[in-house]
């Protein structure tokens, strides 16, 4: 052991003058109202609708009892409940892949997104989908059974890890975050190339149902395909809540992480699985659904004044559930018969959020010059 | 020697290894002790390979040849937690933590030590409030990071590496981008961590002159090795000092311990008078390109005088001229320079 020093002082010789910050948490009413604002988005998610559904027959029929109308039952058990759990579970999911690759590039800007993760599952969704035959998404989705389904998951997640592996590879090169956003950023164009080569090759149909796809939808998982899809990203939220102390380390750079203990090229390999996990199952069941990733983690530090991942990581899952909840009210228009497609909901709170963010530059990781 | 080396090199060679490229080799023959309790300066001029011998022995990057050994244990055979709760560092990059408080940031030098939820037991909260008094840091331990000037957190980084109770502390150029006054807290910091805690301290820095006079013992690094290591002045007198940094336009002065930039003359001043006023007309003559001999000697004669609690300078002997400041004294000594030249020109 280390007790190199000759002084070691007594505990009660601890000077009064150091805050004892370890024993306070961040205000209870912060994570108490996040919650609350969860729960109060869960609940809206599962009465509002084309239909409205007031809120006592809601509780009714998830308490399993008989007196509710049976085509409510139907709209609340078979639809809107897994599209809740779906956003939740996405949300959680996409914000969780946000964090680690902005910690793992120490970059404030990354995200599933620019570092081409998304961009690689939705090649590895295209081939499927295409190469399946004329089948349109959805019903391809429900038709596939579970080894189609995980098939699909698969190819989405090893489109992800192909390309963040390839942007990784270029990045043990080059060093500089800047290159690598751009690297990144070139290679979701390629991937893109790529879908709209295999587009050009495709039916009608199949285009139509690729793009639909790109518009992002939390509502097409079955509660069969819930099965494939819940698993998954629960393995992946797990991954990133044991990864909490290395990502902590991973802030200071690789150089400091290593220099306390941190196996950083293992601790890179799990993140990159991780992240692409969350985001190749979250990609290949709802769509490439932009900006959670990275408004997201922007959020809890916001909130929490901190960039501690022993709390940003709980508040990642509680904010992207939330904000994937109300992503998915504000797309469906309550009220209206019309649906908006939800990417362009998730640009439309995001955008503003990123702005915002690059303007009070402080609050950000502070990218590294 | 009576303390006991706690890093130690034998044979290293340190320099890079380039993908399909030959080996490139930039100090070799490096056997250096560091000892327990001590602060030790690493100079060298720029490219002589002070970042690499750093970044070699802090097990960043591999040795060419050699090996270094920590307490008497080769470092490569150390696993990642066991050299972290050996050895600390402080790096040149920028930290950029964002909204971490610095508490926080100082807990995370406990790493080595805690379990992998990174839970803070009684003794690393202890150790983490050792470190931030040690540094004198207290008043800030609730601040945000990026909240910080350069010169505080470089000591947060310093508590930061304290906190992970190393025996050896290793820091990169931690005194650059700093005020001078910043400087020499964080040399006296460092000096005074290494005598309390018997930890041993290597920093690498451009500061000669506080090196000179703060560390223990130096480590020199002239480009292309070998590397000369010994207590200061002795470096200074065996000429190594010179020998490191000297080249055509720049050369140690043993007698007052700094550079001087050679040359060519302006031409030759004695200098009377004494105290502190003498010393600042010294080096303004010096600054000016004068080369300035001690009273009684040849040349042009500038006398420094008190009156009335004033400084007050008097150029040459002949005709007498009284200045009230460096700047007037200056003045005077290039018009007469320029009268001789015209008088020898025509003559």
């Amino acid at each position: 052991m280390t007790k190199v020093q000759n002084e070691i002082q007594t505990p009660s010789a601890l000077p009064g003058t150091v805050p004892r910050h370890f024993l306070t948490r961040t205000a209870p009413f912060m994570w108490g109202g996040m919650f609350l604002v969860m729960a109060a988005a869960f609940t809206l998610e599962l009465s509002l609708g084309s239909v409205w559904i007031p809120l006592k027959s809601v509780v009714a029929i998830l308490l399993g009892r008989v007196d509710a109308a049976e085509d409510w039952r139907q709209i609340v058990l078979l639809f809107r409940l897994p599209k809740a759990l779906t956003a939740m579970l996405g949300g959680a999911a996409l914000g969780m892949a946000g964090l680690m690759m902005q910690t793992l590039f120490r970059n404030p800007l990354a995200d599933p997104f620019v570092l081409g993760i998304s961009s690689g599952a939705g090649l590895g969704v295209a081939l499927v989908v295409m190469a399946a035959g004329g089948l349109k998404w959805n019903i391809f989705l429900e038709r596939a059974g579970l080894a189609g389904n995980i098939s699909l998951v698969l190819s989405a997640i090893l489109g992800a890890i192909a390309v963040l592996g390839i942007v990784l590879g270029v990045a043990r090169r080059v060093e500089s975050n800047l290159t690598l956003l751009i690297v990144g950023l070139m290679f979701g164009y390629i991937t893109g190339a790529a879908v709209q080569v295999l587009m050009q090759f495709s039916l009608e149909h199949q285009m139509q149902s690729y793009i639909t796809w790109t518009f992002g939808s939390f509502g097409s998982v079955t509660w069969e395909q819930m099965g494939v899809f819940a698993p998954v990203v629960v393995v992946g939220l797990a991954v990133a809540c044991a990864l909490v102390k290395p990502l902590d380390a991973l802030l200071l750079g690789d150089g400091y992480a290593r220099s306390m203990g941190v196996n950083v090229r293992l601790v890179r390999s799990w993140i990159i699985g991780g992240a692409s996990l969350l985001a190749g199952a979250v990609t290949a069941y709802c769509g490439p659904i932009g900006f959670l990733g990275i408004a997201v983690p922007h959020l809890a530090r916001i909130l929490l004044k901190t960039s501690e991942h022993r709390r940003l990581v709980p508040a990642v899952m509680i904010l992207g559930a939330t904000l994937a909840l109300l992503a998915d009210l504000i797309s469906q228009a309550p009220g209206t018969q019309m649906a908006l497609p939800l990417n362009a909901v998730t640009a439309l709170i995001g955008a503003p959020v990123v702005i915002g963010l690059i303007l009070r530059r402080r609050h950000m990781m502070e990218a590294d010059g | 020697m009576t303390a006991e080396p706690i890093l130690e090199t034998r044979g290293l060679a340190i320099g890079y290894r380039h993908h399909r490229r030959p080996v490139c080799v930039v100090a070799e023959g490096i056997d250096v002790a560091l000892p327990a309790g001590q602060f030790v300066c690493l100079l060298g001029p720029n490219g002589a390979g002070k970042s690499t011998l750093i970044r070699t022995v802090a097990g960043m990057q591999a040795p060419i040849e050699g090996t270094i050994f920590i307490a008497g244990k080769p470092l490569h055979d150390l696993s990642a937690r066991a050299l972290a709760q050996r050895m600390s560092l402080v790096l040149t990059q920028r930290v950029a933590v964002g909204m971490m408080p610095v508490l926080s940031f100082v807990a995370l030098g406990r790493h080595p030590y805690t379990n992998w939820t990174g839970r803070l037991q009684r003794e690393d909260e202890e150790a983490v409030c050792r470190a931030i008094t040690d540094v004198g840091i207290e008043s800030l331990a609730g601040r945000p990071v990026c909240e910080l000037s350069d010169g505080e957190r470089q000591k947060v980084k310093i508590a930061r590496a304290l906190a992970q109770e190393p025996q050896v502390m290793i820091l990169d150029e931690a005194t650059a981008f700093l005020d001078l006054p910043r400087r020499v807290e964080l040399m006296s910091l460092l000096k005074r961590l290494a005598h309390e805690s018997g930890r041993a301290v290597l920093l690498s820095t451009h500061d000669l002159d506080l090196a000179l006079r703060s560390a223990d013992r130096l480590w020199l690094l002239p480009p292309g090795g070998p590397l000369r290591e010994g207590v200061p002045e002795d470096l200074v007198l065996d000429d190594a000092f010179s020998a490191t940094f000297s080249d055509g336009a720049i050369a140690f002065d043993k007698e007052s311990g700094a550079f001087v930039v050679v040359g060519r003359e302006k031409g030759t001043v004695s200098l009377h008078g004494g105290g502190t006023p003498a010393m600042w007309t010294y080096r303004a003559l010096e600054r000016a390109g004068y080369r300035v001999l001690p009273e009684g000697a040849v040349g042009v004669s500038v006398q420094v005088i008190l009156e009335n609690e004033r400084p007050v300078w008097i150029v040459g002997d002949a005709e007498e001229c009284c200045c009230a400041s460096i700047e007037e004294m200056l003045g005077a000594l290039n018009e007469r320079l320029h009268k001789e030249q015209k008088e020898a020109f025509r003559g």
